[in-house]
């Protein structure tokens, strides 16, 4: 049953999985297909985010393995996908081995709607973990002009700083490390300036 | 000073739903309730009788594992206990896991665990304990000193090796309440159970939620004690609203998280000490997000709804019928697997505080009133 499911774009998604330590977070989304775009674009924008590595995990079926690569992965977010190909059977044994996911940092599920319904209903340990589930909305970047200065606005008035300063701030690489720096020079179109950082 | 993301991130960091008790433990975030905790119980009743066997059952983020802790970290206060946790699903994939795996992890823990100043130099021969880890971890190179040619001879050669030291040892084994159904564990844990008494072994153990319902209670009646770890009611007129509060409010400032959105916390996490934790994370994120310096109820309802509407995933009609029916009459008898998985998965909550009451988890009941109305 779903009574639907609030809608999430990647940069946001990454914003908070960022500053939640150990917290899993589900991502749905509409088809196999859509999961390696989700994936990609995660990837992506929490590496703008991250001071850490962050990793992408796929289950390969096997819940045993996935685990194993959990225990080897560096510090730093999780990305995880491929549970399409799970059964009733393979989420109860992720389930069994749930004390060897945990980690410091987050971790991010992307799946179908169908493969979270057999989560939810096989691995009761896993989903107590699970904080929040949201529906990709793949067109969540796409500000309308007045969306993107109202945004831009809001962080000028939360930080007392006008555009220039926070460019010639980046450009110096002097910018804090608050994510919402980040995502102010995304919306200036200014994005590769993180890569001075 | 530390800067609003810097204070936001240590919030974030006390609120992680996902760490272990063991760090909850280490950071004093640890609350005790007002009454009797299981902790208090199980560690009292091995201090009169050492030997005795405890099974301990509770819904999933009730906070056991963190009372067979506490337990063990009391015993230990005593010279004469040993008292060991050891977590079963981190040695051995529980699907597959058999009686005699139960008592290699064991030996293997015991081994691991010993393996310092305090146990090593209180007479006890060496040889017994170079033999059981070359058995176990089937070393061909190594010379056995000891005919020892079994777990279990192992295990009282281990065990009376340990007792030169200490004169009780209490093994504490965790995560069996993950196996599916109260029959997987009858079949692995009692053949067991008859080793470690003959032993003196004084033992502590969880159990599947099922072995608490129809005919599978018998296997509860193998062991000294039944230990049961309930949900916090926050009925009207109980303190577990009070209760839930000081567990917030030793992660997060009052003045942070005052007094009402505390207590709408409280009460949206239906007493389940996980679901509080992780619902206050996220009502923290909005606050963030927000731009605010304190939590507010708006903050609250965001991260509540979101919470609900993932909670409410995967569930049939039939099984949206039997909420719909609890939130109506409070009634709910569980007669198929079915509602076992509805008690299992924390939809449905059970209550005991001087009586039986179930209710739907609170995140979910406004989507099921959504749902209801025409």
């Amino acid at each position: 049953m779903n009574v639907g499911l609030r809608s999430i774009g990647t940069a946001e998604l990454a914003l908070r999985a960022s500053n939640r330590p150990g917290a899993w977070f589900v991502l749905i989304v509409a088809d196999v297909l859509a999961v390696r775009e989700a994936v990609r674009e995660l990837v992506t924008e929490l590496g703008y985010l991250s001071e850490q590595e962050v990793s992408s995990l796929e289950t390969q079926s096997a819940p045993e393995a996935l685990a194993a690569a959990f225990e080897q992965c560096p510090p730093g977010v999780v990305v995880t996908h491929g549970f399409e190909s799970f059964s009733s059977q393979t989420w109860q044994d992720m389930d069994l081995l749930r004390s060897r996911y945990r980690r410091d940092a987050s971790v991010i599920m992307v799946m179908t709607l169908a493969s979270m319904d057999l989560l939810m209903q096989n691995a009761p340990n896993l989903a107590s973990w699970i904080g929040n589930a949201w529906q990709w909305d793949e067109h969540a970047h796409e500000l309308s002009n007045p969306e993107r200065e109202q945004r831009l606005q809001a962080l000028r008035e939360q930080f007392g700083l006008s555009d220039q300063e926070v460019i010639a701030q980046a450009e110096q690489g002097q910018l804090p490390m608050d994510p919402e720096y980040a995502e102010w020079l995304v919306l200036l179109g200014k994005g590769a300036l993180l890569d001075h950082e | 000073m530390a800067s609003r993301i810097e204070t936001f991130r240590e919030y974030m960091r006390r609120l992680d739903a996902t760490a272990g008790p063991r760090e909850i433990l280490d950071l004093g975030l640890y609350v005790p309730g007002s009454k009797r905790t299981v902790a208090d119980e199980v560690a009292g009743r091995l201090e009169l009788k050492p030997d005795s066997t405890h099974v301990v059952l509770g819904g999933v983020g009730s906070g056991k594992t963190t009372e067979l802790m506490l337990a063990c970290d009391h015993l230990n206060q005593h010279d004469d206990f040993g008292a060991f946790y050891i977590d079963i699903s981190k040695h051995r994939d529980l699907q597959s896991l058999t009686s005699t795996d139960l008592t290699n992890i064991v030996l293997d823990q015991l081994e691991q665990l010993t393996n310092y100043y305090r146990w090593r130099s209180g007479g006890v021969n060496p040889s017994i304990f170079q033999d059981c880890r070359a058995w176990l971890s089937e070393d061909p190179y190594h010379h056995y000193t000891n005919n020892l040619n079994s777990p279990y001879e192992f295990l009282e050669a281990l065990i009376g090796e340990l007792k030169k030291v200490t004169r009780h040892i209490i093994v504490v084994l965790d995560s069996l309440d993950r196996l599916i159904d109260a029959d997987q564990f009858s079949s692995i844990v009692l053949d067991e159970l008859s080793h470690f008494r003959k032993h003196g072994i004084g033992l502590v153990l969880t159990a599947p939620l099922a072995a608490m319902y129809g005919t599978a209670r018998t296997v509860l009646d193998r062991f000294d004690r039944f230990h049961y770890h309930p949900w916090v009611s926050i009925e009207l007129g109980s303190d577990g609203l009070d209760f839930l509060v000081r567990v917030l409010h030793a992660r997060v400032p009052p003045s942070f998280c005052p007094e009402q959105p505390s207590r709408r916390l409280a009460a949206l996490s239906g007493g389940v000490l996980r679901d509080l934790v992780a619902l206050a994370q996220s009502a923290v994120e909005e606050a963030y997000l927000d731009g605010s310096d304190t939590l507010t109820e708006a903050h609250v309802g965001i991260a509540a709804d979101t919470f609900g509407r993932k909670h409410l995933l995967g569930l049939n009609p039939e099984e949206i019928e039997i909420l719909q029916r609890i939130r109506r009459t409070g009634t709910f008898v569980q007669t198929s697997d079915r509602d076992m998985t509805l008690l299992v998965t924390r939809r449905v909550l059970e209550y005991h505080n001087g009586r039986t009451r179930y209710a739907v988890h609170p995140t979910i009941e406004p989507l099921l009133d959504q749902l209801a109305s025409p």
